[in-house]
């Protein structure tokens, strides 16, 4: 068989609400396997509804999806298969941990996988040493800040080993260095594993230091994919959707544009605005 | 605030296996309720205590604090099981005439009263040698030894889980309802509490459907299963408590023989 260059793919996405709103409104989207896309879309765009797609919680009216080129089939069996491969971790973490231990939240999506006890043991181990909630073991979820929380969380869905990892927007409510620790976590687990990584998120600052693929959504539609460069070169398309060029970015147009900078490219963080200045320089 | 599943998480008895933890304190429950002695009693207290303190790692001062706490209303009670009516003052230890009859302490009275007052201080450590140990999802399990229904433990696992977030929800919304001066007079006070109850409600609605939501992205098929970390536990020191308690029975049975009313 042919390897599939795409792990995920959608044409003509919709869905609507019970209530009438419409979440997806004919949405394409395309994830490269082993890639790490981030979904951008302002609040309301549709890109929670999107993530509940993709793993089969939700029902597109329309439009179909294919994992790993096969459509999602919704028998019980084959959602069984689907959400052990799509891993999803939401927003908030106090909906996703249900137990009050962080060991026994952690082992739930395994003991579903009806592992013997003793792998599953094994597995959960490494996985709270991998992502360093193994001290917070001794404390009940509820003594937990949001950030150990939202680390928790993720562990209960990498046990699980999925070969695609959905994150809802990972790094809102963390300070400064809790979103960091936790995107970089994501990137060496993504050098380690090669695992397919999709964040939902409004946070446009973290997009070009850890994503490589770019999708905009509004209203419920694919607005475009690409790089980040490409994506970021479309500015007015970003600010008319409630979104904006990261400040890195923002700050390089106003040299090049108002100030008469001639540099060379555009630069979104913070490396390759000093090359280029340093470019600039040297010239 | 003092709360008892803070320490049982924290306890360096945590990992022992919660069966043996109950083939402890149950047993021994058991005996000092039906010894009745005094002595037996204290020493029972001392024991539990220690092993709290000392194994468990529960500092002294919460530990007395936590085994203190229904103090008051322990000391009503026995007072009212020592004092006892009649109508001449011959028996009594100390007595007070009041409406024709007499009322006070007579020995059997305060005898009694003291036995309760100590069995049922030890009753109660034996109870937290369990509860300061063990934290509630580790209870789950035995309940399922003893073959309680899932559902049931399963439910008590939520219930237990989203008190917190029910009660910080709660916390949160009664702030915002108070700096906007929610609570200044009678009439507001209704209005905001009943505002407050009925967002509460629908809050923990959206909240069990998002759970839902999470549980089914992992696989959730209608049972909660969980692994449990792995305990420690031998044949030994079920072996070896069969004994201890056996030994207990005997000091009992000695103390009882005595005859002494203050053993
Ligand atoms: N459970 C729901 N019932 C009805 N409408 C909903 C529900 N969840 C989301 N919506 C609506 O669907 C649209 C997309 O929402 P969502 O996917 O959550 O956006 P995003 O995650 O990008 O902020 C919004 O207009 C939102 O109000
Ligand atoms: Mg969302």
């Amino acid at each position: 068989m042919v390897k599939q260059p795409f792990l995920l793919e959608s044409s003509g996405l919709h869905y609507t609400y019970p209530d009438g709103t419409i979440g997806l409104d004919g949405l394409n989207i395309n994830v490269k396997k082993g890639s790490c896309t981030a979904l951008l879309g302002s609040n309301g765009a549709g890109k929670s509804t999107l993530l509940l797609s993709i793993n089969g919680i939700l029902r597109p009216s329309s439009g179909m999806i294919l994992f790993n080129g096969e459509a999602l089939d919704y028998s019980r069996h084959g959602l069984e298969a689907l959400r052990k491969r799509v891993g999803v971790v939401f927003q908030n973490p106090d909906a996703q941990l249900f137990s009050a231990s962080v060991y026994q939240d952690i082992s739930f999506g395994l003991c579903n996988l009806g592992l013997l006890d003793d792998d599953v043991r094994e597995r959960v181990e490494a996985v709270m040493k991998k992502t360093g909630v193994d001290a917070l073991r001794q404390r009940p979820v509820h003594r937990l800040s949001h950030g150990q929380k939202k680390r928790v969380a993720l562990a209960g869905v990498l046990v699980m080993e999925p070969d695609l990892l959905v994150l809802d927007e990972p790094t809102a409510g963390l300070d400064p260095k809790g979103a960091s620790e936790i995107m970089h976590f994501i990137k060496d687990l993504q050098a380690h594993s090669g695992i397919t990584v999709l964040i939902a998120t409004h946070d446009i600052e973290m997009v070009p230091v850890f994503c490589d693929h770019v999708c905009v959504m509004d209203a419920g539609k694919m607005l475009l994919q690409g790089s980040p460069d490409d994506v970021f070169a479309c500015r007015e398309l970003l600010r008319n959707v409630g979104l904006r060029l990261p400040r890195i970015g923002h700050l390089m147009e106003i040299l090049e544009e108002k100030e008469g900078f001639a540099l060379s490219g555009a630069a979104f963080t913070v490396g390759a605005a000093r090359r280029a200045l340093v470019a600039l320089k040297n010239n | 605030m003092i709360t008892p599943d803070f320490y049982a998480s924290q306890s360096r008895l945590r990992l022992i296996d919660p069966g043996l933890k109950l083939f402890v304190a149950l047993p021994l429950l058991g005996i000092c309720l039906w010894a009745d002695s005094i002595v037996l009693s204290i020493a029972i207290l001392i024991f539990t205590g220690s092993i709290l303190v000392k194994g468990g790692g529960v500092p002294l001062r919460i530990y007395m604090k936590l085994v203190f706490l229904p103090i008051s209303f322990l000391l009503l009670g026995t007072v009212t099981i020592a004092l006892a009516i009649s109508d001449t003052p011959g028996h009594f230890f100390f007595s007070f005439y009041v409406f024709g009859k007499y009322v006070g302490f007579t020995e059997t009275g305060i005898l009694q009263a003291t036995h309760l007052f100590f069995k049922a201080l030890a009753a109660v450590s034996c109870l937290f040698s369990l509860s300061l140990t063990t934290p509630i999802t580790d209870l789950e399990f035995i309940a399922r030894r003893f073959r309680v229904p899932g559902v049931l433990v399963e439910m008590t696992g939520l219930v237990y889980r989203f008190i917190f977030l029910l009660l910080d929800s709660a916390n949160t919304m009664r702030t915002a309802q108070l700096s906007r001066l929610g609570y200044s007079g009678f009439a507001a006070s209704f209005r905001s509490l009943a505002s407050l109850s009925s967002s509460l409600f629908v809050h923990s609605l959206q909240k069990s459907e998002d759970l839902f939501i999470g549980l089914e992205s992992r696989g959730y098929t209608g049972n909660l299963t969980v692994s449990r970390e792995l305990y420690e536990s031998r044949r030994e020191w079920y072996a070896a408590f069969v004994v201890f308690h056996l030994a207990v029975i005997a000091a009992a049975l000695f103390l009882q023989s005595l005859r002494g009313n203050w053993w």
